[in-house]
């Protein structure tokens, strides 16, 4: 068969809201959010040049500190630099991760508005504390696991060096429970976190396709989860 | 369970018997010819799975100049699906539909059927595949039938037409004489961008014709009378590269799905095949470059980490 010069259509990209919900703390200072810090920036580089994701993954920031910031709007990577972020306070966790599932609930009812297919959402909650007294951790639970049971989201926690892995396996799925890093080893985190959302992954993936993430021992504590 | 084994024990015996029975072959020419592939996804390739997808493009014994392809998507976290596309692809679904076609003597008559006895003659045979699966999967294999889920895209070619029936996405459209590509089906989405319905879909089955908020039907059903000068069916892995299929008004923020076959990607293909039609049929050689096509034919085909299957017809 003679060679043949084919052109490809233009399609708009099936979107995916990932939301980062990111402890800022006073207990993060110093070396914790500098390595937080140059990890969200390879997350962002490595979306960046994986061409299929940049275009369909839409990110949010929110922290969390003494006060509660959406600092960045679902956006896919090429419309933001991503910040740099800086210490304050205490430890809103329960105010924070909230913020973050309504700004995943709202893009989803955008895209539903707009008559647009998506891809499941993700809240992605990174601390190393414990979440300030008085603060409705029990409450928490329920949403999480009201969200996850309609569908509208998926929900992953991190613990660093110092948090109080109890309270995270208590808000999250037994489905997906809470992972430990390694040290401050983001970086490591974070590139797994951008294959594993990337077109090789989330973003790239077809009904009832088993995600066969890779191995997350690399940055995780433990036993790695299958 | 036993009609259905014996129904195609039947069928096969009696498309053998009829190979012997030149007077009751019409000898005519097929006047589709076709190239087909299957070919592995990036992610497939790099997860150690087979290619999930299969296809079937052939003439009926009887009556060479009606004929039916066939492309399965295997569901991808079904274990058992390239069974299960390969099964009901190559296995069940041709072998069903011509004998039904022949018993219902279609290929007799001179006009096309009307669009209701399409219709049901596909519930009646989609049905059919379906029990015929559950007997191979939970009886021959030993394995639960949603292992073995698929979806499945059929066009049967007549002097009067394409017949088209369908349960799950991919995408299908034919060449009208002007030149002007149509879509033959309007692929079965799930709220979720990577969501669809399967043959195994219970749903289906239990509420005959049954209709989704969109008014689209499962499974859905339709005749293009008329001459044609070329078809297309693939499944999704291919859709993104061929189709039109994604549109966003960023004035109006909203989104469409156009669903419209690609002139720009089918009319060079359906040229280079047509320069490849000899008095036998097509030159052999076409089959390795169709392979080459779906496996990198555009950088974004290349890329692209789903399982691809591609059938484009020709009509002499």
């Amino acid at each position: 068969m003679r060679e043949v010069m084919l052109e490809s259509p233009i399609n708009y990209e099936q979107k995916c809201c990932v939301s980062f919900v990111l402890d800022v703390s006073g207990s993060m200072s110093g070396t914790p959010i500098d390595e937080l810090n140059k990890g969200i920036q390879l997350f962002h580089e490595q979306i960046l040049n994986d061409s299929t994701a940049a275009n369909r993954l839409e990110v949010s920031i929110v922290t969390f500190g003494s006060t509660v910031d959406t600092i960045v709007q679902p956006s896919l990577v090429t419309n933001f630099s991503m910040p740099t972020l800086s210490t304050n306070g205490t430890t809103k966790l329960v105010d924070g991760v909230r913020e973050g599932i309504r700004v995943v609930k709202e893009r989803k009812k955008w895209y539903k508005d707009t008559g647009q297919p998506y891809y499941r959402s993700w809240v992605i909650l990174i601390t190393d504390g414990d979440p300030d007294a008085g603060q409705d951790v029990d409450g928490l639970r329920a949403d999480i696991n009201q969200g996850i049971k309609s569908k509208d989201f998926h929900f992953f926690a991190i613990g660093v060096q110092g948090a109080n892995m109890k309270t995270l396996a208590h808000i999250s799925s037994p489905d997906w429970p809470p992972a430990s890093l390694k040290g401050l080893d983001f970086s490591s985190f974070f590139k797994w976190l951008s294959v594993s959302l990337g077109s090789s992954g989330v973003t790239g993936s077809k009904d009832g396709d088993t995600l066969k993430l890779t191995d997350p021992g690399i940055w995780m504590n433990g036993v790695p989860v299958s | 369970m036993k009609k259905i084994q014996d129904a195609l024990k039947t069928v096969l015996t009696s498309v053998g018997d009829q190979k012997q029975n030149k007077e009751a072959v019409k000898t005519v020419e097929p006047c589709w010819l076709a190239v087909a592939d299957s070919v592995i996804g990036k992610s497939h390739i790099s997860n150690h799975t087979v290619c999930q997808d299969n296809h079937y493009f052939g003439s009926f014994k009887q009556c060479p100049d009606w004929g039916i392809a066939v492309v399965c998507d295997g569901a991808g976290s079904a274990v058992n699906s390239h069974l299960g596309s390969e099964f009901v692809a190559k296995k069940v679904i041709p072998s069903l539909f011509e004998k039904a076609i022949i018993d219902a003597k279609w290929h007799l008559h001179s006009t096309a059927p009307s669009d209701e006895e399409w219709k049901e003659l596909a519930w009646e045979q989609l049905k059919n595949t379906y029990l015929a699966l559950k007997n191979h999967a939970e009886n021959e294999l030993g394995k639960e039938l949603s292992s073995l889920s698929c979806t499945v895209i059929i066009v049967v070619y007549s002097p009067h037409g394409l017949f088209v029936t369908h349960i799950g996405d991919g995408r299908a459209a034919y060449c009208n004489e002007q030149g002007e590509w149509h879509p033959l089906i309007v692929p079965h989405k799930g709220e979720e961008a990577n969501m669809t319905f399967f043959l195994t879909s219970i749903t289906w089955l239990q509420h005959k014709h049954f209709e989704l908020p969109n008014g689209n039907t499962i499974p859905e059903s339709r005749i293009v009378r008329g001459k044609h000068r070329a078809f297309t069916l693939l499944s999704d892995g291919m859709e993104q590269h061929s189709f039109v299929c994604s549109s966003w008004d960023s004035v109006n923020e909203q989104w469409s799905d156009p669903n419209q076959a690609f002139s720009g990607f089918f009319d060079p293909l359906v040229k280079a095949i047509k320069s490849e039609i000899t008095n036998e049929g097509l030159n052999a050689s076409i089959h390795d470059g169709w392979k080459k096509i779906l496996t990198s034919g555009t950088p974004q085909i290349a890329n692209e980490n789903d399982d691809k299957t591609m059938i484009l017809a020709i009509h002499r």
